[in-house]
C-alpha cells in the first residue's frame, strides 16, 4: 500500500535544494519541466495557464524551500503541486474562461510526434496512431488518469492522490478508458493486414 | 490467482502486469513469465493487453524543443532573483512567432537569389515541383532537424533542400521532394504512404527510418534503410502510363544504389550494419565453445542479415571469442580467423568460405 513520502528518508537532490542550493533547484527544474508540461496539457488545454502554473510552482518552491517537507519522490510531489496550481489558476479566471477542466469534447493540437524507434514493433506502431485519436475522444479525467498511469508510471494510489480523488475513482477512470481503447486494437490488427498486402503488391 | 477469465482491460489495468510489461519489477517479470508459460491459452489476450500498455506510452509526445522550457526558467529566475511579479506567457508567444517569420522569409530570400543562377538540370526539375509546398534549404553547415506536420522527422544535411506540405491532414499520400542528403524517420500511417521524390526515383514507405543521398547532378542515388521496409522505384514523368515499375524492396541494414545513367538498381548491405533486433544485448556475442551454427544464427538475428555457409562441412567448428559491440564485419573477421575461413559480401548476403574444422 501507499506510504506517505514523509515517513521515509528524503531524496538527496531535494534535500540539497531545501538547504538553498540553487544548482540543485535548477537541476530539478531541468529534469521535470518537460514531464510537467506534458502532464499539464492533460489537465487543461490553456497553454498560458500551464506555463504560468509551472512558473508559480517553482518560484513558490524556492521561496518556501526551508519549510516544505522532505520527499522520496520529487516527481510525485511536483505533479500533485502542479495540478493544484493549475486548478487554482483556472478558477481565478473563472469568469473570463468558461472552459471546464472536466470538459469532455476538447480536442488538442499536439504536434504529432510518436516515438520514432519502431524496430521490430510494426503492429504496435501502427496502432499507436489510432490509439492517439481514440484517447483524445475520452473524457478529460480519463485522459489524465491514463497519462499518469501509463506514461508517467505512477501507481494507481499515486494517480488518485495527484488527481485528488479516492483510490476507487482513479481505478475506475483507468479501467473505463482501457475498455474504450481496447476497440482500437481490433481495428488496427486488420490495418496491419492491409499493411502486409501493400508490400506483397510491391513484391510481385 | 486465476487469470484465465481476464479480459484485455483486466490485464492492462493490473499493476503487476504493467510492471511485467515495463520490466520494472523482477518479481513481476518472473511471476508473469511463469504464469503465461503455464497457460498458453491466454497468450492472445495477454499479447493484446501488452500491446495496449506499450502503445499508451508511445502515444505521448514530449516536446523536442527546449525554447519553452528555457523561457519559463528565465521567468522563474527573474522572479527568484529580483522578486518580480509574474510575467505571463503571452508575451513570449509573440516573440516565438516573430522568430519564425524571420527564418522563413530568410529562406525565401535565398531561393530568389540563387533560383535562376544554377544551370543544373536536377535543380531545375526540383524547382519546378510543387510551388504550393513549403521549402527548407539547409545552409547552416550542419544537419538540420525538421518535423513535418504528420509527425515525421527529417534530418536534412548541409546544402540539401526539401519541399514539403505544411499540412498533411487532407491528403491520401504524404509526398516530399528532396534534393541532397537526408535521414527520414517516418510516422507510421498504413492508409497514407510517405513518398520521397528524388529526381526520377521514388522511395515509398509506410513508416520507418532511412537515409537518402541524392545530391544534384550526382551519378547515383543511394537509399539506406535503418528500420522497417522501404520500396524504391523509378517513375518517368508521365508516371500513370507504366504499371510495371522497376524497383526493389529494402530491409534494415540494406541499401540500394541507383545508377542513373544505366537505370540500374544495385542492392547491397550498408557499410556498417547496425544491430536491428532490440532484444539483443552485446553480451549475446560472447561465444564460448559455441557451435558455428548458433554463432551465425545469433548474428543473423541481431543484424537482420543472411549468412550462407556449408553447414555439413562446418559442423565441427566451435567458436570461443568474447565479442561485444564491435561492428558486424569486425566480428566476422575475428570468427573467420579463428577457424581459418574467410567471408565475402555478395549483394545483401554474406558468404562464408571454409574447408571445415
Amino acid at each position: 500500500m501507499y506510504t506517505k513520502p514523509e515517513n521515509l528518508p528524503g531524496d538527496p537532490l531535494w534535500h540539497a535544494f531545501k538547504n538553498g542550493d540553487k544548482a540543485s533547484f535548477a537541476r530539478i527544474y531541468k529534469e521535470y519541466a518537460k514531464l510537467l508540461l506534458n502532464y499539464g496539457n492533460k489537465v487543461t488545454s490553456d497553454k498560458t495557464v500551464i506555463e504560468d502554473s509551472i512558473q508559480d510552482l517553482f518560484v513558490e518552491l524556492w521561496q518556501n524551500r526551508a519549510t516544505i517537507s522532505e520527499t522520496t519522490s520529487i516527481k510525485f510531489y511536483l505533479f500533485r503541486a502542479l495540478r493544484y496550481k493549475i486548478c487554482r489558476n483556472i478558477h481565478q479566471n473563472e469568469f473570463l474562461n468558461f472552459e471546464d477542466i472536466d470538459n469532455t469534447s476538447e480536442h488538442f493540437d499536439h504536434a504529432a510526434s510518436i516515438e520514432n524507434f519502431f524496430i521490430g514493433l510494426e503492429v504496435q506502431a501502427l496502432q499507436a496512431n489510432h490509439l492517439k485519436s481514440s484517447i483524445s475522444q475520452l473524457p478529460k479525467r480519463q485522459q489524465e488518469a491514463i497519462n499518469l498511469r501509463y506514461y508517467h508510471n505512477f501507481s494507481n494510489e499515486e494517480v488518485a492522490h495527484i488527481m485528488g480523488v479516492n483510490y476507487q475513482s482513479a481505478c475506475k477512470f483507468i479501467y473505463t478508458a482501457l475498455r474504450t481503447l481496447k476497440v482500437t486494437l481490433r481495428v488496427s490488427f486488420s490495418s496491419f493486414l492491409i499493411f502486409l498486402n501493400f508490400f506483397s503488391i510491391y513484391m510481385d | 490467482m486465476d487469470y484465465t477469465k481476464f479480459s484485455v482491460e483486466d490485464f492492462a489495468a493490473n499493476e503487476s502486469f504493467i510492471d511485467w510489461v515495463n520490466q520494472s519489477d523482477p518479481e513481476a517479470v518472473k511471476y508473469w513469465e511463469l504464469y503465461i508459460a503455464g497457460h498458453p491459452e491466454i497468450a492472445p489476450v495477454v499479447e493484446k493487453a501488452r500491446t495496449l500498455v506499450i502503445n499508451l506510452k508511445r502515444t505521448e509526445d514530449i516536446p523536442e524543443d527546449d525554447t519553452q522550457i528555457q523561457s519559463i526558467w528565465a521567468k522563474i529566475e527573474a522572479r527568484v532573483e529580483h522578486k518580480q511579479t509574474r510575467v505571463s506567457s503571452n508575451r513570449t508567444r509573440i516573440a516565438i512567432l516573430a522568430s519564425v517569420i524571420i527564418v522563413v522569409s530568410a529562406g525565401i530570400w535565398w531561393q530568389l537569389q540563387t533560383g535562376d543562377s544554377s544551370p543544373a538540370a536536377d535543380l531545375y526539375t526540383y524547382q519546378n515541383k510543387k510551388d504550393n509546398y513549403a521549402e527548407q534549404i539547409n545552409e547552416t553547415g550542419k544537419p538540420l532537424r525538421l518535423q513535418l506536420a504528420d509527425g515525421s522527422i527529417v534530418t536534412l544535411q548541409d546544402k540539401s533542400r526539401l519541399k514539403y506540405k505544411s499540412d498533411y491532414t487532407n491528403v491520401t499520400v504524404r509526398e516530399v521532394y528532396l534534393l541532397g542528403d537526408a535521414f527520414f524517420e517516418v510516422t507510421k500511417d498504413p492508409y497514407r504512404p510517405f513518398i520521397v521524390h528524388t529526381n526520377e526515383v521514388l522511395t515509398k514507405v509506410l513508416g520507418t527510418s532511412f537515409r537518402i543521398q541524392a545530391p544534384e547532378g550526382a551519378r547515383n542515388i543511394i537509399v539506406s534503410v535503418k528500420t522497417g521496409k522501404v520500396s524504391v522505384y523509378t517513375a518517368s514523368e508521365d508516371a500513370e502510363a507504366d504499371d510495371t515499375k522497376e524497383g526493389v524492396i529494402l530491409l534494415p541494414n540494406q541499401r540500394v544504389k541507383y545508377e542513373r545513367a544505366e537505370q540500374l538498381f544495385d542492392k547491397e548491405l550498408v557499410e556498417i550494419p547496425e544491430v536491428v533486433n532490440p532484444a539483443v544485448k552485446s553480451t549475446d556475442f560472447n561465444f564460448d565453445n559455441t557451435p558455428i551454427r548458433t554463432v551465425f544464427k545469433v548474428l543473423e538475428d541481431a543484424y537482420g542479415v543472411e549468412i550462407l555457409y556449408n553447414e555439413e562441412l562446418m559442423e565441427k567448428c566451435f567458436i570461443t571469442a568474447p565479442l561485444g559491440s564491435e561492428p558486424l564485419f569486425e566480428k566476422l573477421k575475428i570468427i573467420c580467423q579463428t577457424i581459418g575461413a574467410n567471408y565475402e559480401v555478395i549483394d545483401t548476403r554474406i558468404i562464408i568460405n571454409s574447408s571445415g574444422c
